[in-house]
Protein backbone atom coordinates (compact mmCIF):
# COMPACT_ATOMS: atom_id res chain seq x y z
CA UNK A 1 0.00 0.00 0.00
CA UNK A 2 3.29 2.29 0.48
CA UNK A 3 3.97 1.38 -2.89
CA UNK A 4 0.92 2.73 -4.39
CA UNK A 5 0.80 5.91 -2.40
CA UNK A 6 4.26 6.57 -3.70
CA UNK A 7 3.50 5.59 -6.83
CA UNK A 8 0.20 8.64 -6.76
CA UNK A 9 2.40 11.35 -5.29
CA UNK A 10 5.33 10.40 -6.97
CA UNK A 11 6.37 11.91 -10.45
CA UNK A 12 9.46 12.12 -13.06
CA UNK A 13 12.91 10.86 -12.10
CA UNK A 14 11.50 10.16 -8.75
CA UNK A 15 8.79 7.47 -9.54
CA UNK A 16 12.52 5.34 -9.92
CA UNK A 17 12.15 5.21 -5.66
CA UNK A 18 9.10 3.25 -5.39
CA UNK A 19 10.06 1.31 -8.47
CA UNK A 20 12.95 0.08 -7.11
CA UNK A 21 10.96 -0.60 -3.70
CA UNK A 22 8.26 -2.35 -5.32
CA UNK A 23 10.60 -4.62 -7.46
CA UNK A 24 12.86 -5.34 -4.13
CA UNK A 25 9.72 -6.63 -2.24
CA UNK A 26 8.50 -8.56 -5.46
CA UNK A 27 12.07 -10.04 -5.33
CA UNK A 28 11.99 -11.04 -1.87
CA UNK A 29 8.46 -11.98 -0.98
CA UNK A 30 6.69 -13.14 -3.95
CA UNK A 31 8.43 -13.59 -7.57
CA UNK A 32 5.18 -14.65 -9.24
CA UNK A 33 4.17 -11.01 -8.23
CA UNK A 34 6.00 -10.21 -11.60
CA UNK A 35 4.02 -12.85 -13.82
CA UNK A 36 1.18 -10.11 -13.28
CA UNK A 37 2.54 -7.50 -15.07
CA UNK A 38 1.86 -9.53 -18.23
CA UNK A 39 -1.53 -7.65 -18.09
CA UNK A 40 0.19 -4.31 -19.03
CA UNK A 41 2.23 -6.16 -22.09
CA UNK A 42 -0.19 -5.04 -24.51
CA UNK A 43 -0.65 -1.42 -23.10
CA UNK A 44 2.60 -0.30 -22.38
CA UNK A 45 3.82 -0.15 -25.86
CA UNK A 46 0.40 1.52 -26.53
CA UNK A 47 0.89 4.36 -24.27
CA UNK A 48 4.63 4.98 -25.01
CA UNK A 49 4.64 4.91 -28.75
CA UNK A 50 1.28 7.49 -28.54
CA UNK A 51 2.54 9.97 -25.86
CA UNK A 52 5.79 9.77 -28.17
CA UNK A 53 3.84 10.66 -31.25
CA UNK A 54 0.84 13.04 -29.80
CA UNK A 55 2.64 15.06 -26.65
CA UNK A 56 4.27 18.38 -27.74
CA UNK A 57 5.14 20.14 -23.91
CA UNK A 58 7.90 20.25 -22.31
CA UNK A 59 8.87 17.10 -19.79
CA UNK A 60 9.49 18.92 -16.57
CA UNK A 61 13.28 17.73 -15.38
CA UNK A 62 15.02 18.31 -12.20
CA UNK A 63 17.41 21.25 -11.85
CA UNK A 64 20.48 20.50 -13.42
CA UNK A 65 19.39 18.36 -16.08
CA UNK A 66 19.73 19.40 -19.57
CA UNK A 67 16.69 20.77 -21.07
CA UNK A 68 14.93 18.49 -23.79
CA UNK A 69 12.77 20.90 -25.77
CA UNK A 70 14.85 20.30 -28.76
CA UNK A 71 13.41 17.48 -29.31
CA UNK A 72 9.18 17.08 -29.08
CA UNK A 73 9.20 13.13 -29.54
CA UNK A 74 12.04 12.33 -26.46
CA UNK A 75 10.30 14.45 -23.96
CA UNK A 76 6.92 12.57 -24.82
CA UNK A 77 9.11 9.25 -24.87
CA UNK A 78 9.81 10.30 -21.35
CA UNK A 79 6.35 10.71 -20.06
CA UNK A 80 5.53 7.40 -21.73
CA UNK A 81 7.98 5.65 -19.72
CA UNK A 82 6.93 7.45 -16.65
CA UNK A 83 3.29 6.31 -17.17
CA UNK A 84 4.23 3.27 -17.47
CA UNK A 85 6.29 3.29 -14.91
CA UNK A 86 3.87 4.36 -12.12
CA UNK A 87 1.47 1.52 -13.66
CA UNK A 88 3.59 -1.18 -12.86
CA UNK A 89 4.80 0.05 -9.06
CA UNK A 90 1.29 0.07 -8.66
CA UNK A 91 0.17 -3.63 -10.08
CA UNK A 92 3.16 -4.83 -8.67
CA UNK A 93 2.57 -3.46 -5.08
CA UNK A 94 -1.08 -4.97 -5.52
CA UNK A 95 0.20 -7.61 -6.59
CA UNK A 96 2.80 -9.16 -4.04
CA UNK A 97 0.33 -7.65 -1.51
CA UNK A 98 -2.43 -9.74 -2.68
CA UNK A 99 0.04 -13.04 -3.43
CA UNK A 100 1.42 -12.66 0.13
CA UNK A 101 -1.19 -12.11 2.80
CA UNK A 102 -3.19 -14.81 3.43
CA UNK A 103 -6.86 -15.10 1.86
CA UNK A 104 -7.94 -15.65 5.53
CA UNK A 105 -6.31 -12.52 6.56
CA UNK A 106 -7.67 -10.63 3.73
CA UNK A 107 -11.54 -11.56 4.29
CA UNK A 108 -10.73 -10.60 7.95
CA UNK A 109 -9.42 -7.21 6.78
CA UNK A 110 -12.35 -6.98 4.93
CA UNK A 111 -14.89 -8.63 7.18
CA UNK A 112 -13.56 -5.27 9.42
CA UNK A 113 -13.84 -2.50 6.38
CA UNK A 114 -17.58 -3.65 5.87
CA UNK A 115 -18.59 -4.01 9.45
CA UNK A 116 -19.88 -7.82 8.69
CA UNK A 117 -18.97 -10.71 10.98
CA UNK A 118 -20.55 -12.84 7.64
CA UNK A 119 -17.66 -11.96 4.93
CA UNK A 120 -15.37 -14.64 5.87
CA UNK A 121 -18.64 -17.74 5.45
CA UNK A 122 -19.84 -16.26 2.36
CA UNK A 123 -16.47 -15.87 0.62
CA UNK A 124 -15.38 -19.53 1.67
CA UNK A 125 -19.00 -21.18 0.77
CA UNK A 126 -18.70 -19.67 -2.99
CA UNK A 127 -15.37 -20.34 -3.05
CA UNK A 128 -16.47 -24.15 -2.50
CA UNK A 129 -19.79 -24.26 -4.61
CA UNK A 130 -18.12 -22.55 -7.86
CA UNK A 131 -16.79 -25.58 -9.13
CA UNK A 132 -19.63 -27.77 -8.56
CA UNK A 133 -21.86 -24.59 -10.30
CA UNK A 134 -19.57 -24.38 -13.12
CA UNK A 135 -19.64 -28.08 -13.83
CA UNK A 136 -23.52 -27.98 -13.88
CA UNK A 137 -23.99 -25.18 -16.10
CA UNK A 138 -21.40 -26.57 -18.91
CA UNK A 139 -23.62 -29.75 -18.55
CA UNK A 140 -26.38 -27.20 -19.18
CA UNK A 141 -24.54 -25.61 -22.05
CA UNK A 142 -23.69 -29.03 -23.76
CA UNK A 143 -26.74 -30.20 -23.12
CA UNK A 144 -28.15 -27.02 -25.16
CA UNK A 145 -25.59 -27.42 -27.30
CA UNK A 146 -26.34 -30.82 -28.74
CA UNK A 147 -30.39 -29.52 -29.46
CA UNK A 148 -29.11 -26.95 -32.11
CA UNK A 149 -28.50 -24.23 -29.53
CA UNK A 150 -25.53 -21.28 -28.91
CA UNK A 151 -26.10 -20.78 -33.11
CA UNK A 152 -26.59 -17.15 -33.93
CA UNK A 153 -30.22 -17.38 -34.69
CA UNK A 154 -30.93 -18.59 -31.32
CA UNK A 155 -28.16 -17.27 -29.05
CA UNK A 156 -30.64 -14.91 -27.06
CA UNK A 157 -32.89 -17.71 -26.24
CA UNK A 158 -30.08 -20.40 -25.31
CA UNK A 159 -28.29 -17.98 -22.97
CA UNK A 160 -32.06 -17.21 -21.16
CA UNK A 161 -32.64 -21.22 -20.88
CA UNK A 162 -29.04 -21.87 -19.49
CA UNK A 163 -29.16 -18.66 -16.98
CA UNK A 164 -32.82 -19.73 -15.90
CA UNK A 165 -31.55 -23.55 -15.33
CA UNK A 166 -28.77 -22.78 -13.73
CA UNK A 167 -29.94 -19.83 -11.57
CA UNK A 168 -33.20 -22.28 -10.50
CA UNK A 169 -31.11 -25.41 -9.48
CA UNK A 170 -28.95 -23.07 -7.72
CA UNK A 171 -31.48 -21.33 -5.46
CA UNK A 172 -33.02 -24.50 -4.96
CA UNK A 173 -29.70 -25.96 -3.22
CA UNK A 174 -29.87 -22.77 -0.88
CA UNK A 175 -32.83 -24.37 1.30
CA UNK A 176 -30.45 -27.20 2.32
CA UNK A 177 -27.56 -25.20 2.33
CA UNK A 178 -28.47 -23.09 4.97
CA UNK A 179 -29.90 -26.04 7.06
CA UNK A 180 -26.65 -27.25 6.87
CA UNK A 181 -24.52 -24.87 7.96
CA UNK A 182 -26.94 -23.61 10.98
CA UNK A 183 -26.47 -27.91 12.18
CA UNK A 184 -23.21 -26.92 12.45
CA UNK A 185 -24.33 -24.10 14.57
CA UNK A 186 -23.10 -21.18 12.42
CA UNK A 187 -25.51 -18.48 13.30
CA UNK A 188 -25.46 -19.10 17.13
CA UNK A 189 -22.08 -18.66 17.07
CA UNK A 190 -21.54 -15.14 15.92
CA UNK A 191 -24.31 -13.77 18.35
CA UNK A 192 -22.24 -14.84 21.03
CA UNK A 193 -18.33 -14.31 19.68
CA UNK A 194 -17.23 -11.31 17.90
CA UNK A 195 -14.39 -10.67 15.26
CA UNK A 196 -12.21 -9.51 18.11
CA UNK A 197 -12.14 -12.73 20.52
CA UNK A 198 -11.28 -14.99 17.07
CA UNK A 199 -7.88 -15.61 16.50
CA UNK A 200 -6.12 -12.28 15.65
CA UNK A 201 -2.46 -12.81 13.26
CA UNK A 202 0.36 -12.13 14.90
CA UNK A 203 2.50 -9.64 13.36
CA UNK A 204 6.00 -11.53 12.72
CA UNK A 205 9.46 -9.41 12.54
CA UNK A 206 9.07 -9.85 8.68
CA UNK A 207 6.01 -7.59 8.79
CA UNK A 208 7.51 -4.98 10.87
CA UNK A 209 10.89 -4.94 8.80
CA UNK A 210 8.56 -4.05 5.74
CA UNK A 211 6.86 -1.37 7.72
CA UNK A 212 9.38 0.26 9.11
CA UNK A 213 10.80 -0.17 5.47
CA UNK A 214 8.24 1.66 3.75
CA UNK A 215 7.94 4.26 6.10
CA UNK A 216 11.50 4.87 5.48
CA UNK A 217 11.34 4.86 1.86
CA UNK A 218 8.36 6.97 2.07
CA UNK A 219 10.13 10.11 4.00
CA UNK A 220 13.11 9.47 1.40
CA UNK A 221 11.17 10.02 -1.30
CA UNK A 222 9.05 13.05 0.42
CA UNK A 223 12.32 14.28 1.58
CA UNK A 224 13.84 14.34 -1.69
CA UNK A 225 10.91 15.60 -3.79
CA UNK A 226 10.91 19.00 -1.93
CA UNK B 1 -33.56 11.45 40.72
CA UNK B 2 -36.66 11.63 38.11
CA UNK B 3 -34.58 13.25 35.53
CA UNK B 4 -32.20 10.38 36.00
CA UNK B 5 -35.01 7.58 35.75
CA UNK B 6 -36.21 9.36 32.81
CA UNK B 7 -32.70 9.62 30.87
CA UNK B 8 -32.04 5.91 31.54
CA UNK B 9 -35.31 4.54 30.38
CA UNK B 10 -35.20 7.36 26.98
CA UNK B 11 -31.48 5.51 27.13
CA UNK B 12 -33.04 1.99 27.17
CA UNK B 13 -35.97 2.80 24.55
CA UNK B 14 -32.84 4.39 21.73
CA UNK B 15 -30.72 1.47 22.46
CA UNK B 16 -33.50 -1.00 22.34
CA UNK B 17 -34.83 0.61 18.59
CA UNK B 18 -31.05 0.64 17.13
CA UNK B 19 -30.52 -3.19 18.25
CA UNK B 20 -33.38 -3.98 16.69
CA UNK B 21 -32.43 -2.02 13.90
CA UNK B 22 -28.91 -3.59 13.52
CA UNK B 23 -30.80 -7.32 14.22
CA UNK B 24 -33.45 -6.40 10.82
CA UNK B 25 -30.38 -5.37 8.66
CA UNK B 26 -28.15 -8.10 9.86
CA UNK B 27 -27.84 -10.73 7.24
CA UNK B 28 -29.12 -14.49 8.24
CA UNK B 29 -27.35 -17.82 7.88
CA UNK B 30 -29.70 -17.87 4.41
CA UNK B 31 -29.36 -14.37 3.21
CA UNK B 32 -25.55 -15.23 3.40
CA UNK B 33 -26.26 -18.62 1.87
CA UNK B 34 -28.49 -16.48 -1.55
CA UNK B 35 -25.38 -14.18 -1.36
CA UNK B 36 -22.68 -16.96 -1.94
CA UNK B 37 -24.71 -19.41 -4.34
CA UNK B 38 -25.24 -16.10 -6.47
CA UNK B 39 -21.64 -14.83 -6.91
CA UNK B 40 -20.24 -18.16 -7.21
CA UNK B 41 -23.18 -18.18 -9.77
CA UNK B 42 -21.63 -14.86 -11.41
CA UNK B 43 -18.06 -16.00 -11.14
CA UNK B 44 -19.05 -19.34 -13.11
CA UNK B 45 -21.15 -17.59 -15.69
CA UNK B 46 -18.32 -15.34 -16.77
CA UNK B 47 -16.41 -18.13 -17.09
CA UNK B 48 -18.38 -20.34 -19.18
CA UNK B 49 -20.01 -17.71 -21.48
CA UNK B 50 -17.37 -15.74 -21.61
CA UNK B 51 -15.91 -18.42 -23.01
CA UNK B 52 -18.21 -19.31 -25.51
CA UNK B 53 -19.17 -15.49 -26.53
CA UNK B 54 -15.67 -15.28 -27.55
CA UNK B 55 -15.47 -18.47 -29.72
CA UNK B 56 -18.27 -17.10 -31.30
CA UNK B 57 -16.94 -13.54 -31.97
CA UNK B 58 -19.81 -11.89 -30.75
CA UNK B 59 -19.59 -7.84 -30.40
CA UNK B 60 -19.87 -6.11 -27.27
CA UNK B 61 -19.33 -9.81 -25.17
CA UNK B 62 -18.73 -7.95 -22.51
CA UNK B 63 -21.72 -5.84 -22.07
CA UNK B 64 -23.26 -8.91 -22.18
CA UNK B 65 -21.54 -10.32 -19.32
CA UNK B 66 -22.34 -7.35 -17.24
CA UNK B 67 -25.79 -7.54 -18.25
CA UNK B 68 -25.86 -10.92 -16.57
CA UNK B 69 -24.49 -9.88 -13.82
CA UNK B 70 -26.79 -7.35 -13.45
CA UNK B 71 -29.50 -9.90 -13.67
CA UNK B 72 -27.71 -12.17 -11.07
CA UNK B 73 -27.58 -9.29 -8.64
CA UNK B 74 -31.28 -8.35 -9.08
CA UNK B 75 -32.22 -11.51 -7.94
CA UNK B 76 -30.02 -11.32 -5.33
CA UNK B 77 -31.61 -8.25 -3.62
CA UNK B 78 -34.92 -9.54 -4.46
CA UNK B 79 -34.05 -12.20 -2.39
CA UNK B 80 -32.28 -10.64 0.25
CA UNK B 81 -33.97 -7.31 0.50
CA UNK B 82 -31.45 -5.78 2.40
CA UNK B 83 -28.95 -2.99 2.16
CA UNK B 84 -25.50 -3.87 1.31
CA UNK B 85 -26.05 -7.66 -0.22
CA UNK B 86 -25.07 -6.67 -3.47
CA UNK B 87 -22.46 -5.04 -2.66
CA UNK B 88 -21.01 -7.81 -0.60
CA UNK B 89 -21.94 -9.99 -3.86
CA UNK B 90 -19.78 -7.75 -5.36
CA UNK B 91 -16.66 -7.88 -3.29
CA UNK B 92 -16.95 -11.88 -3.25
CA UNK B 93 -16.87 -11.64 -7.00
CA UNK B 94 -13.78 -9.74 -7.04
CA UNK B 95 -11.78 -11.64 -4.91
CA UNK B 96 -13.28 -14.58 -6.50
CA UNK B 97 -11.86 -13.21 -9.97
CA UNK B 98 -8.61 -13.23 -7.92
CA UNK B 99 -8.42 -16.77 -7.32
CA UNK B 100 -10.50 -17.94 -10.94
CA UNK B 101 -7.88 -16.09 -13.37
CA UNK B 102 -5.11 -17.34 -10.82
CA UNK B 103 -3.33 -13.65 -11.15
CA UNK B 104 -4.22 -10.14 -10.27
CA UNK B 105 -6.00 -8.43 -12.53
CA UNK B 106 -6.62 -5.22 -11.19
CA UNK B 107 -9.34 -3.52 -14.15
CA UNK B 108 -11.82 -6.93 -13.86
CA UNK B 109 -11.99 -6.67 -10.02
CA UNK B 110 -12.52 -3.17 -9.82
CA UNK B 111 -15.34 -3.05 -12.52
CA UNK B 112 -17.08 -5.91 -11.05
CA UNK B 113 -17.35 -4.09 -7.80
CA UNK B 114 -17.91 -0.58 -9.49
CA UNK B 115 -20.83 -2.13 -10.99
CA UNK B 116 -22.23 -3.69 -7.82
CA UNK B 117 -21.42 -0.20 -6.01
CA UNK B 118 -24.05 1.32 -8.86
CA UNK B 119 -26.75 -1.24 -8.79
CA UNK B 120 -26.59 -1.12 -4.70
CA UNK B 121 -27.05 2.63 -5.12
CA UNK B 122 -29.72 2.34 -7.45
CA UNK B 123 -31.70 -0.39 -5.46
CA UNK B 124 -31.25 1.22 -2.10
CA UNK B 125 -31.91 4.22 -3.29
CA UNK B 126 -35.21 3.38 -5.33
CA UNK B 127 -36.33 0.20 -3.26
CA UNK B 128 -36.78 -3.85 -5.05
CA UNK B 129 -38.74 -2.13 -7.50
CA UNK B 130 -38.94 -2.61 -11.43
CA UNK B 131 -37.25 0.61 -12.20
CA UNK B 132 -35.15 0.75 -9.93
CA UNK B 133 -33.66 -2.76 -11.04
CA UNK B 134 -33.80 -1.40 -14.69
CA UNK B 135 -32.11 2.04 -13.82
CA UNK B 136 -29.41 0.43 -11.27
CA UNK B 137 -28.81 -2.78 -14.32
CA UNK B 138 -28.82 0.94 -17.12
CA UNK B 139 -25.91 1.84 -15.05
CA UNK B 140 -23.94 -0.75 -14.41
CA UNK B 141 -23.62 -2.04 -18.24
CA UNK B 142 -22.88 1.83 -19.12
CA UNK B 143 -19.78 1.71 -16.78
CA UNK B 144 -18.13 -0.58 -18.72
CA UNK B 145 -17.99 1.82 -21.37
CA UNK B 146 -16.79 4.58 -18.90
CA UNK B 147 -14.22 2.30 -16.62
CA UNK B 148 -11.23 2.51 -19.05
CA UNK B 149 -11.61 6.02 -18.56
CA UNK B 150 -11.83 6.03 -15.26
CA UNK B 151 -9.25 3.12 -14.20
CA UNK B 152 -6.28 3.81 -17.15
CA UNK B 153 -5.74 7.65 -15.31
CA UNK B 154 -5.69 5.52 -12.31
CA UNK B 155 -2.95 3.48 -13.32
CA UNK B 156 -0.97 5.38 -15.63
CA UNK B 157 -1.55 9.11 -14.16
CA UNK B 158 -3.90 12.12 -15.38
CA UNK B 159 -1.07 12.39 -18.29
CA UNK B 160 -3.56 9.46 -19.46
CA UNK B 161 -6.66 11.97 -20.01
CA UNK B 162 -4.18 14.64 -21.97
CA UNK B 163 -2.91 11.68 -24.01
CA UNK B 164 -6.43 10.39 -24.45
CA UNK B 165 -7.75 14.35 -25.87
CA UNK B 166 -4.83 14.28 -28.14
CA UNK B 167 -5.82 10.93 -30.10
CA UNK B 168 -9.34 12.67 -30.70
CA UNK B 169 -7.86 15.45 -31.91
CA UNK B 170 -5.27 13.80 -34.09
CA UNK B 171 -7.68 11.05 -35.00
CA UNK B 172 -10.29 13.62 -36.16
CA UNK B 173 -7.83 15.52 -38.10
CA UNK B 174 -6.01 12.10 -39.60
CA UNK B 175 -9.90 11.08 -40.89
CA UNK B 176 -11.88 14.64 -41.20
CA UNK B 177 -14.24 14.50 -38.83
CA UNK B 178 -15.56 16.24 -36.24
CA UNK B 179 -14.31 15.16 -32.70
CA UNK B 180 -17.40 15.86 -31.40
CA UNK B 181 -18.60 12.76 -33.56
CA UNK B 182 -16.44 10.98 -31.49
CA UNK B 183 -18.00 11.42 -28.19
CA UNK B 184 -21.05 10.87 -30.38
CA UNK B 185 -19.91 7.41 -31.17
CA UNK B 186 -18.73 6.47 -27.46
CA UNK B 187 -22.25 8.11 -26.10
CA UNK B 188 -24.32 6.03 -28.76
CA UNK B 189 -21.97 3.12 -27.70
CA UNK B 190 -22.54 3.67 -23.63
CA UNK B 191 -26.87 4.28 -24.83
CA UNK B 192 -26.64 0.54 -26.38
CA UNK B 193 -25.09 -1.30 -23.17
CA UNK B 194 -27.30 0.84 -21.18
CA UNK B 195 -30.41 -1.07 -23.09
CA UNK B 196 -28.74 -4.22 -22.72
CA UNK B 197 -28.13 -3.59 -18.59
CA UNK B 198 -31.94 -2.45 -18.75
CA UNK B 199 -32.63 -6.24 -20.08
CA UNK B 200 -30.73 -7.64 -17.82
CA UNK B 201 -32.44 -5.63 -14.34
CA UNK B 202 -35.81 -6.62 -15.93
CA UNK B 203 -35.13 -9.93 -16.17
CA UNK B 204 -33.54 -10.67 -13.16
CA UNK B 205 -36.93 -9.15 -11.25
CA UNK B 206 -39.19 -11.20 -13.21
CA UNK B 207 -37.31 -14.23 -12.96
CA UNK B 208 -36.71 -13.92 -9.43
CA UNK B 209 -40.46 -13.45 -9.16
CA UNK B 210 -40.92 -16.77 -11.22
CA UNK B 211 -38.62 -18.35 -9.10
CA UNK B 212 -40.20 -17.41 -6.02
CA UNK B 213 -42.96 -19.18 -6.84
CA UNK B 214 -41.58 -22.05 -8.03
CA UNK B 215 -39.49 -22.56 -5.41
CA UNK B 216 -42.70 -22.51 -2.87
CA UNK B 217 -43.65 -25.10 -4.28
Amino acid sequence: MGGVLLAVTMNGVFLLIPLAYAATAGLLFSREAFRDLKQLVKLIPIIVVSSTLLWQEEYPLPSGMPSVTSSPFFSGFLIGVEMSARAVVMVLAVSVFMRTVRVSELTRVLERASRSESFPFVFGLALNIAPNLERIGRDTLNAIKLRGGFRLRNLASSVSHLLSSTTLNALAKCQDISYAAEARAFGSGRNATSSAHRDRPTPSRVDFFVLIATAVVAVLSFVLKA
Amino acid sequence: MMNWMVNELNKSSVEITENQTRRLQRFSTRDLVYIAVLSALWGASENLLGGQLHAMNIPLSGAVLAAIGVFLMVICRSFVPKVGSILLMGAVVALLKVLSIGGVVLSPMIAIFMEAVLVELAMTMGGTTLPASSIGGMLADMYSIVHPFIFQPLLFGTSMLVIYQKTISAASKIFGIDPASVILIFLALAVSQGVLGMIGGVAGWKFSARAKRALRR
